[in-house]
């Protein structure tokens, strides 16, 4: 089930939600109501998914356990050691195993097909628990059940945010309802709502117009489609994800914080998948020494770190390429670049960004190698056949609003017109939004009914 | 589209979502299922089947899923409300179906080359083997036709040399040119605004053609078009959704035309190549020869002395009136619902002329003539 | 008392271990069988059983009239089935190199089922219950559809056909 289903707005969440709501929030059994529910919404998407969930979070619990109750030190790190290597072994071979050693077999090549959904998710969230409980014995969670909302709630199962263990565990045992989270739970979820399926699925239908137009303005068009798209789609459900953890008490933090509107790659990974590139720094940078070694060791630690960013996201060479470029270009920044673009206008840095990561996308989202080189020199003009053609035309044509309500919305400038917009309306500015909501809220059902949706991109990790 | 709230927040936004959601699960709840959309013209999944098979999968949840979208009150509201909103927006293109000027236009298929070179041979063997008349008559699509209709720059699929390889001379088959003749035409109602089918008027030019290359005199003028439905809404209409546009069904009849009698598929006889219960459905097109007819046979009482052997597709269905006073018999088949031997068909009775009637879309991917042919074909050479 | 608790949770992590190298292991593993014998041979083995009159041959041009299938896709295919439209006694065998004409195949298969299934359903009861019984067998680079008598034993024929048996 993904929140973009009719069957999870119109059956799964009022039922869920109004009953928590009304009957269960301040009862003991709110946990185990939530961990019920979370099962069946996970279960939905089959019962083989539901019972790897199930072994993975037992798993992940009695390793919690079993280290917190071992004093012997070598013997704690042991069994840390084993439990993430279980761990990482699931996600190998889910993962990466069919795409490496498909053509040994059918079966196996056959593999990622049969990958949990949410797996590096979930997975993620239950080794950051295990590691935090190996770090301070104290904190192991209380019961299966806490630790099953914890690591698989369903508003983050699917697609994060990824949880960090000891920043969240305390809410598990206290999450109340105010009517503040529940206002700002329903805000966010909606907000999601529109990012999704009014911006993200139909940027997706621009992208894939353009797939294969070898026009500047088409390849252009292409690759700032999959820009936004990548953003609003992940941005959005991350947002849905909060707003449905508000409406159950929780407060989930920012996944992200206008990555767009950063002025370097560096800060850019400050501002996007904050869950992800903390989880990397906390567990794999930090304890890899991070910038308390060597210069030659930092850097290897660095390009460690993306080239597992890139692992993360897919087993193929151009994720690779895509992680490793990633962390070259912190390396440069960090090295002398950073130097050169603080003495730039906000506006030229702000360019240097986006065409940072806009090359950075295009290998992201192509098949191989050969093919992203050729998008990204049709960028500048290199092997293109012309500026535009009609499809290039047409397309643009057809996207300049939907290409403006993106500028506007990455770069933060709604913010100011959502302001601008409440001042004007005055007493009416509750009843205003409220409908504005409610009609969006419509529109988004209406393109979810006339298409079949677009999947959320990051469901494939 | 952020809007602040207040400090304390927006008192309205959880009562008023709440109110939505679970109103919108009780009247899911509680309407009666549909069996079939109308908008869509489609049938709507009634039920889902849950085993522990499919549980196990995720199968049975997929079904659920469908079942439940396909039920949702409103459908067909919020069905209309996404092709306004994109429409607004600037949208001229979906579902590869062109939002035109007063049209739509649906773009042509990608042509599958071998499946066409194999359908031209079948054509060609069974043609030298029946010693009839032959000809082939392949109808361009209305993007092809009627450019002007197109929004600007729309990227249409070009299939000019797909469509003029096709056109190109067999030995044994006559090749009936009506590109042009539709071309001459095209500022005029002769292809539908919501369908992909030609009108009455455009199969008139093509029946014109077709009896042309058959050295058969007539006058398009002799037939009066009288209109029988006035709210059409055709297949591209329900891909899209569209609102606002209707087209004009017309029966074009001549007094020419002889007494005759029509033998259907299932052995029924009527009087009227026109099944007039289909202009209360959905589908009004279906009018003309009805639908789903392997076979239909009509007896003239024309003197002509000809008989007509048909292949065709859906498009030949309204170009069928205009050939009643030519032809003392036609025989109709639809290869995609033909299953018999040919051999029935072509044993059974005397056949002067054979025609391929087709639309560029059907001929270029689906492969039922070919494999019907070649059925033939093959029996003929053991 | 720390020691048996951590005894209990030693072994539960142990089973939890198994149970997802279990499953590992199902799914990674093969099932399917892949037939080194010739076309021909199969086809013989499957067919000598059968009564020629309830399944004559039928040339594959015509194929696409019964199963949505594209022949030429298959390295070899063979299909079975009189002209009589009250019989739903069919059968279908192919050869193929790669799992996604299985899969095409299997598709096909209970497609076909499902309809002809519901065409019966109305006024042929028996021919609706064979279609009930209907075998769709997909192995590694051979697949068998059977709609008739016995489709059990129908199956245990095909399986010893590919492995090679008598």
């Amino acid at each position: 089930m993904v929140f973009t289903d009719l069957t999870f707005l119109f059956a799964f969440l009022p039922i869920v939600w109004l009953v928590y709501r009304f009957f269960i929030a301040r009862t003991p059994l709110a946990n185990l109501y939530i961990f019920i529910a979370s099962m069946i919404f996970y279960g939905w998407g089959g019962l083989r998914s539901l019972a790897i969930l199930l072994l993975v979070l037992l798993w992940n619990y009695l390793s919690a356990k079993r280290i917190a109750m071992e004093e012997d030190r070598p013997r704690r790190r042991m069994i840390l050691w084993i439990a993430l290597a279980v761990d990482l072994l699931v996600l190998f071979f889910y993962r990466y195993l069919g795409v490496w050693f498909g053509f040994a077999s059918n079966a196996l090549s056959r593999l990622p097909s049969l990958m949990p959904l949410g797996l590096s998710f979930y997975l993620f969230s239950c080794m950051s628990c295990v590691i935090d409980v190996y770090r301070d014995g104290d904190i192991a969670p209380h019961s299966f059940v806490d630790f099953g909302v914890l690591a698989a709630f369903f508003g983050h199962v699917n697609m994060g945010p990824i949880v960090h263990y000891a920043k969240f565990r305390n809410q598990i045992r206290r999450h109340p309802l105010t009517r503040r989270k529940t206002t700002q739970g329903m805000t966010l979820f909606l907000q999601g709502m529109f990012r999704k399926v009014i911006l993200a699925d139909n940027l997706a239908l621009v992208f894939a117009a353009l797939a294969g137009n070898t026009t500047w303005l088409g390849n252009l068009l292409y690759g700032f489609a999959y820009f936004f798209m990548l953003y609003f789609d992940f941005s959005g459900y991350s947002r849905m994800a909060r707003g449905i953890g508000a409406l159950f008490g929780f407060e989930i933090p920012k996944n992200f914080d206008l990555p767009y509107t950063a002025l370097s790659v560096q800060d850019f990974w400050r501002r996007w998948h904050i869950s992800l590139t903390d989880w990397f720094r906390d567990y794999v940078y930090i304890p890899l020494g991070g910038n308390r070694v060597s210069h030659t060791r930092w850097m290897l630690n660095v390009l460690c770190v993306w080239l597992l960013t890139g692992l993360w996201h897919g087993a193929t060479l151009p994720f690779l390429v895509w992680g490793l470029y990633q962390g070259a270009m912190i390396l440069l920044e960090r090295s002398f670049l950073n130097k050169i673009l603080e003495k730039l206008p906000r506006f030229v840095r702000h360019i240097y960004l986006v065409l940072a990561q806009l090359i950075g996308w295009t290998f992201f989202c192509s098949g191989d190698i050969a093919s992203a080189f050729a998008v990204v020199g049709r960028y500048f003009g290199i092997g293109a056949t012309g500026a535009a053609d009609s499809m290039a035309l047409f397309v643009f044509s057809a996207s300049i609003m939907l290409l403006i309500v993106c500028i506007v919305l990455s770069s933060g400038l709604s913010v100011l017109l959502g302001r601008m917009v409440c001042r004007l309306s005055g007493k009416a500015a509750n009843a205003i939004s409220t409908i504005g909501w409610v009609c969006m809220f419509a529109v988004c059902v209406a393109m979810l009914v006339s298409a079949s949706a677009q999947t959320f991109l990051y469901a494939a990790f | 589209m952020k809007k602040k709230k207040t400090k304390q927040g927006n008192p309205y936004l959880v009562p008023a979502m709440s109110l939505l959601l679970a109103g919108m699960m009780v009247l899911a709840l509680v309407l009666p299922d549909k069996a079939f959309s109308y908008t869509e013209n489609r049938p709507l999944a009634k039920s889902a089947n849950v085993s522990w098979q499919g549980m196990v999968a995720g199968k049975s949840a997929e079904e659920m899923d469908t079942w439940f979208s396909d039920q949702i009150p409103g459908r067909n509201m919020f069905f209309h409300m996404d092709y306004l909103i994109r429409r607004a927006c600037g949208q001229e293109e979906i579902k590869d179906v062109f939002l035109g000027n007063n049209a739509l236009l649906s773009n042509p298929e990608k042509e599958n080359e071998e499946l066409i070179r194999d359908t031209l041979q079948a054509i060609e063997t069974f043609s030298e083997q029946n010693g009839m008349n032959n000809y082939l008559l392949v109808a361009p699509p209305a993007a092809m036709v009627q450019p002007q209709k197109l929004p600007e720059n729309a990227p249409v699929r070009q299939i000019s040399s797909a469509y003029d390889a096709i056109a190109k001379e067999l030995p044994s088959v006559h090749n009936v040119v009506v590109r042009d003749v539709l071309g001459e035409h095209k500022d005029e109602y002769i292809f539908y605004k919501t369908d992909h089918h030609w009108t009455t008027l455009g199969a008139g030019y093509a029946a014109w053609s077709l009896l042309e290359a058959m050295d058969i005199d007539m006058n398009l003028d002799d037939f009066k078009r009288m209109p029988v439905s006035h709210s059409f809404e055709g297949t591209l209409a329900a891909k899209t959704g569209s609102v606002f546009l209707k087209d004009q069904i017309d029966i074009a009849v001549s007094k020419d035309t002889p007494e005759y009698f029509v033998t259907w598929a299932d052995g029924s006889k009527t009087a009227s190549i026109y099944d007039r219960s289909a202009l209360d459905t959905r589908d009004k097109y279906q009018v003309f020869l009805s639908s789903n007819q392997s076979k239909v046979r009509i007896d003239t009482l024309s003197d002509s002395g000809r008989s007509l052997l048909l292949f065709k597709d859906s498009y030949a269905n309204s170009v069928v009136q205009y050939l009643l006073p030519y032809f003392s018999s036609i025989t109709i088949v639809d290869p995609r619902y033909y299953y018999d031997d040919l051999e029935l068909v072509l044993g059974s009775d005397l056949y002067t002329d054979c025609a391929f009637l087709y639309s560029y879309d059907t001929f270029a991917t689906i492969s039922s003539l070919k494999d019907v042919l070649n059925a033939w074909n093959e029996e003929q050479i053991q | 008392m720390k020691k048996s608790s951590s005894v209990w949770i030693n072994s539960f992590m142990a089973l939890t271990l198994v149970c997802l190298l279990g499953i590992f292991l199902y799914q990674a593993l093969p099932h399917t069988i892949h037939s080194r014998q010739p076309f021909e041979t199969v086809e013989q083995k499957v067919t000598q059983s059968l009564d020629i009159a309830v399944y004559p041959e039928v040339s594959t041009s015509r194929l696409r009239r019964y199963l949505d299938l594209d022949p030429s896709a298959y390295a070899n295919i063979k299909f079975f089935r009189n002209g009589d439209a009250m019989s739903a006694n069919e059968l279908c065998i192919v050869q193929f190199d790669d799992a996604q004409r299985g899969q095409a195949f299997e598709d096909a298969a209970k497609k076909r089922i499902a309809s002809q299934h519901d065409i019966y359903a109305g006024y042929a009861p028996e021919q609706s219950a064979l279609m009930e019984s209907a075998l769709v067998d997909v192995e590694d680079n051979y697949a068998l559809y059977y709609v008739g008598d016995n489709a059990s034993e129908m199956e245990k024929l095909f399986e010893t056909a590919l492995k090679g048996g008598k």
